[in-house]
């Protein structure tokens, strides 16, 4: 059955937005950096080398998906298409202990702008150079990496039915499948707003 | 940056040749295709970047800040080193985040590449923007900072380099090393553990420096545009890095010098600028100190042509003198923000204008402030009345002329420079027992021996830094050829590499490199229909072409004027020899005599006629909905009825009076289309010659460039364009533009004097259909 994620995106952004302002009053952060883009930025952060921010629509809702779209999932390609949005931070929803999934709690991850600056096109492009260099590897897009200091983990949608897995870039280890895509994960993920 | 004895430890004992190769390998890009973003990838980092962690144990569970191997991969720790040797990289925003309200430099907030990271870094302009991270060489104990597309994205890139160098195992037994010595019982010192490492082991300490790791990106980045044919080539030495936003190089009005940073002495503290106009603020300023050697303590009087022959500011043309012209004012202005980075050039590269000497023999400096006009509307800079007057404002028209000759050559010198540069940076970075060297050295050796005949004659005119460039360049050629058979037999020329040279080239090559340069086909209206006259286009093309040739001829005076005989009167068209002469003498007349090569010979009189009648059958109105009809529409069709009705007009009927005659000066030496002064001019609809802004951007003042709002000097527009269509007539009028739409001719008239005499000629006056129309012969019918 073919995924239909405007609606669970639409719901996954506003409740970053609502929650961002629930929980610290204010809009979500991001750092400053140039270039920037400057259409997702919001004036009036007094933080110095930070700025609010918020989703945009893509100019003309078209996305620049580049030839190497077609070989991502629709759910991938919806993802990307739905707006431009910067990093969102936030924890995965795993147990702390007795689970393999274990040694992502309390993981940090961060999604991976998906800009004009930084458009779609430009990430299957890379994808497709990872692919070449490690074949034995799924091509898959790479949705958040950690960033909270620890050993890098990458959150990543495999190309062929979008499901989600995590990759080990320190470790020679296979991936390993969190046997869910990305409709299901976005509205599990929980949010977090420290900078 | 202080770089310690024992190097690089994670390349220890490593051969570095075997590195460097391994590490051109993956930037040329041999072996496998990567995105452009990846084109500066290198597997290699520089000292600057490397940093010893400290030992921090096991990675336990829940442990973070720590690599497998039990080193720390904390960024605050790593920040905070790397701050100490070299706080430049962290400005803005990187600072801001990293401070904390005392002052005090924490190093946990995000660090992103920016422009301070760009020109130490070049490798990683790609990634302007991105995250730093921190990724561990070889998994062991040293760390750098990367790119996030770099790591973790594609950290298998890296580790898979890193493992073929060898540089993993190297890393792995250094770790190994740290262990057996923290089993027993040592605390754990990063500088002793390293020396005591290499000389157990007996390793020799391996160090690249960034400096020699951009100059072998910027030669391969040459290479590979040269091999894949493409324009881009990057600019990856810090020197060029630097010059490259120092927005000051106009062709043939404002040569490269070399800036340094300087700071805020007595000396820059109040400065001054010749001003053209009121409102238009330069970002080049002069030491008040060294200007005052020119003003006349007395009555406050300043001789300006002695100041701007000081310090080689070029004049503009006037029209009412048909000479040059300085500014008539001056700024003075006070520098209250120490905050302000200032930049100091010596006054070298511009002999055309001037000496650069101050009168006491000295080289006069300038001094560069980028957005001046900002500084000075929040008040970081502030005016004061100075009182000076300025007398000795004019050049006389000879003088002007030999000006803007010299500033050709001096142009022609700065390509030289390019041309040698490249072809010393490809040829270094090809093996000459390689099949293709030989094809290479052809082709670079191509435009360095192009212009060297361009200069051939000019050998005792004043020097400049560029000669110094050239002739470094040519010894360095030298040295790579030198193959005697005998290796016994001394050198006969000296060689050695010079950082100062090197530094001048490569900020010239810069700067060269990014002024703007507009085609004149690319300001062409699109879609012009088939309705526009193939002169109207092919106008604009020879006038780039004519520029073109212009720049790249030493002598761009034309022949002169001949009068009286078909012999003279065929001596005033353009040779095939003096390209750069065509320009001059494009005539508004009839666009179509431009069309043909430049060079090349004329189209006889059958020719002409038989392709107005092709030109006239292919003609077709395009018909057009009104609604679509817009101002270039209208344009264009003007021009076309104009045209077309010069091309169909009947040769029998006299020519009104107000024909073209471009005759040329008498004393055949116009301005040549390289004419600095007027380049890029886009003159006025009421024909003036464009005063410049400020002769503070001498360059941008003399091209009469519209001064831009945000009061960085403008760059060089359309030089093509303007160079080839600023004749400077005899008569004293305002030459006209070489864009076609400032060159649209009246039918009968291309809007130049009449001709001196009142004879109007007839066709039957003996004269040819091309000589006529081409306007460039006085009409001596009658004589």
């Amino acid at each position: 059955m073919a995924i239909i994620l405007a609606p669970i995106m639409r719901d996954y952004l506003i409740r970053f937005q609502q929650t961002a302002i629930k929980e610290t009053g204010r809009r979500p952060l991001t750092y400053l950096r140039t270039p920037m883009d400057e259409k997702l930025v919001i004036n009036g952060c007094q933080r110095p080398g930070y700025a609010f921010w918020q989703p945009v629509p893509w100019t003309d809702n078209n996305a620049p998906l580049g030839e190497y779209a077609k070989a991502f999932h629709d759910s991938i390609q919806q993802y990307v298409s739905m707006c431009q949005f910067l990093e969102i931070r936030f924890h995965l929803p795993v147990a702390h202990m007795g689970s393999p999934l274990s040694f992502l709690y309390g993981r940090t991850f961060e999604t991976c702008k998906n800009t004009e600056l930084a458009p779609p096109s430009r990430a299957f492009e890379e994808a497709h150079m990872q692919l070449e260099e490690h074949p034995e590897l799924p091509l898959g897009y790479c949705m958040a990496q950690t960033c909270d200091g620890g050993e890098p983990l990458l959150l990543m949608l495999r190309a062929e039915d979008g499901q989600a897995y995590v990759l080990r870039p320190e470790r020679d280890v296979e991936p390993l499948y969190l046997r869910v895509t990305i409709d299901r994960l976005l509205p599990k993920l929980q949010f977090v707003y420290d900078l | 940056m202080r770089i310690e004895p024992q190097g690089v430890i994670s390349y220890a004992g490593l051969d570095l040749p075997t590195l460097l190769a391994g590490a051109r390998l993956m930037f040329s890009g041999e072996e496998t295709q990567l995105p452009p973003r990846f084109s500066s990838l290198m597997p290699l980092f520089p000292v600057e970047l490397v940093q010893s962690m400290r030992f921090v144990g096991a990675a336990a569970p829940g442990r973070l800040l720590v690599s497998p191997s039990g080193f720390s991969t904390d960024p605050a720790e790593y920040h905070t080193m790397l701050y100490e040797q070299m706080p430049r990289l962290y400005v803005g925003d990187n600072l801001s985040r990293n401070m904390d309200y005392e002052g005090n430099f924490h190093g946990r907030g995000e660090v992103t590449v920016d422009e301070a990271w760009t020109t130490c870094f070049p490798q990683y302009q790609p990634f302007a923007g991105e995250r730093l991270m921190l990724y561990a060489l070889g998994g062991g104990a040293q760390s750098v900072v990367v790119p996030e597309s770099l790591y973790p994205r594609a950290a298998g890139m890296l580790r898979t380099a890193e493992t073929a160098l060898g540089v993993t195992n190297r890393c792995h037994d250094y770790a190994r090393y740290v262990y057996q010595r923290i089993r027993a019982g040592e605390s754990f010192d990063a500088v002793a553990f390293e020396n005591d490492y290499l000389s157990q082991r007996e390793l020799k300490p391996v160090v690249i420096c960034q400096s020699d790791l951009g100059r072998m990106m910027q030669d391969l980045a040459m290479l590979r545009s040269i091999r894949e044919g493409s324009d881009e080539e990057g600019l990856y030495t810090e020197n060029a890095k630097r010059a490259e936003r120092i927005q000051q190089y106009v062709p043939s009005l404002y040569a490269c010098d070399v800036f340094d940073d300087a700071p805020q002495t007595r000396y820059t503290s109040r400065l001054l600028q010749p001003v053209w106009e009121d409102g238009f603020v330069s970002d080049w300023w002069l030491p008040y100190t060294d200007a005052a050697a020119y003003i006349s303590r007395s009555d406050m009087t300043l001789d300006m042509a002695a100041l701007c022959s000081g310090f080689q500011f070029a004049p503009v043309y006037d029209p009412e003198t048909r000479g040059g012209r300085y500014p008539a004012k001056v700024r003075v202005v006070v520098v209250r923000d120490r905050e302000i980075r200032l930049r100091m050039g010596d006054t070298l590269n511009n002999p055309a204008y001037g000496s650069g000497m101050s009168p006491l023999g000295t080289i006069n400096k300038m001094v560069y402030i980028p957005d001046s006009r900002e500084l000075l509307r929040q008040g970081k800079l502030t005016e004061e009345e100075s009182g000076i007057r300025c007398e000795n404002t004019s050049v006389r028209p000879a003088a002007y002329r030999q000006m803007v000759k010299m500033a050709s050559l001096q142009e022609n010198k700065g390509r030289l420079v390019d041309a040698l540069y490249r072809r010393e940076s490809v040829l270094g970075e090809v093996f000459p027992v390689s099949p293709e060297y030989e094809q290479i050295r052809a082709l670079m050796n191509e435009p360095v021996d192009a212009l060297d005949s361009t200069m051939a004659g000019y050998e005792h005119t004043q020097l400049s830094g560029y000669d110094a460039d050239i002739d470094y360049l040519r010894r360095m050629g030298m040295e790579r050829e030198w193959h005697p058979e005998d290796p016994r037999k001394p050198k006969p020329f000296r060689f050695a590499l010079d950082a100062l040279r090197q530094a001048s080239i490569e900020s010239g090559f810069a700067m060269r490199a990014s002024c703007v340069k507009v085609k004149l086909k690319e300001l062409r209206l699109e879609n012009p229909g088939e309705d526009d006259p193939a002169g109207a286009f092919e106008m604009g093309a020879f006038a780039q072409s004519a520029a073109d040739g212009n720049t790249e001829a030493a002598d761009g005076n034309p022949p002169t004027a001949g009068a009286g005989d078909a012999e003279a009167a065929d001596s005033n068209l353009p040779t095939a020899g003096a390209a750069g002469t065509a320009g001059v003498w494009m005539s508004a007349a009839d666009g179509r005599y431009l069309t043909t090569d430049v060079g090349g010979t004329y189209p006889t009189d059958e020719e002409l006629a038989q392709k107005a009648a092709e030109e006239k059958k292919k003609a077709k109105p395009v018909k057009r909905p009104k609604q679509q009809k817009d101002k270039a529409d209208s344009l264009r069709d003007e021009r076309s009825v104009v045209l077309d009705g010069q091309l169909s007009m009947e040769l029998s009927e006299p020519i009104s009076s107000g024909a073209v005659v471009n005759t040329p000066p008498s004393d055949g030496n116009p301005p040549t289309a390289g004419a600095a002064g007027v380049a890029g001019n886009t003159p006025p609809p009421d024909g003036k010659v464009p005063t410049a802004g400020a002769a503070g951007a001498p360059a941008a003042g003399a091209a009469g460039n519209t001064p831009p709002s945000d009061g960085n000097p403008p760059t060089a527009g359309a030089p093509a364009a303007g160079a080839a269509g600023n004749t400077s007539p005899s008569d004293g009028n305002p030459p006209t533009a070489g864009v076609p739409t400032a060159g649209v001719p009246t039918a009968g008239a291309a809007g130049n004097t009449p001709p001196s005499d009142d004879k109007v000629p007839t066709a039957g006056d003996g004269m040819t259909i091309r000589q006529m129309q081409n306007g460039q012969l006085k009409w001596f019918a009658d004589e």
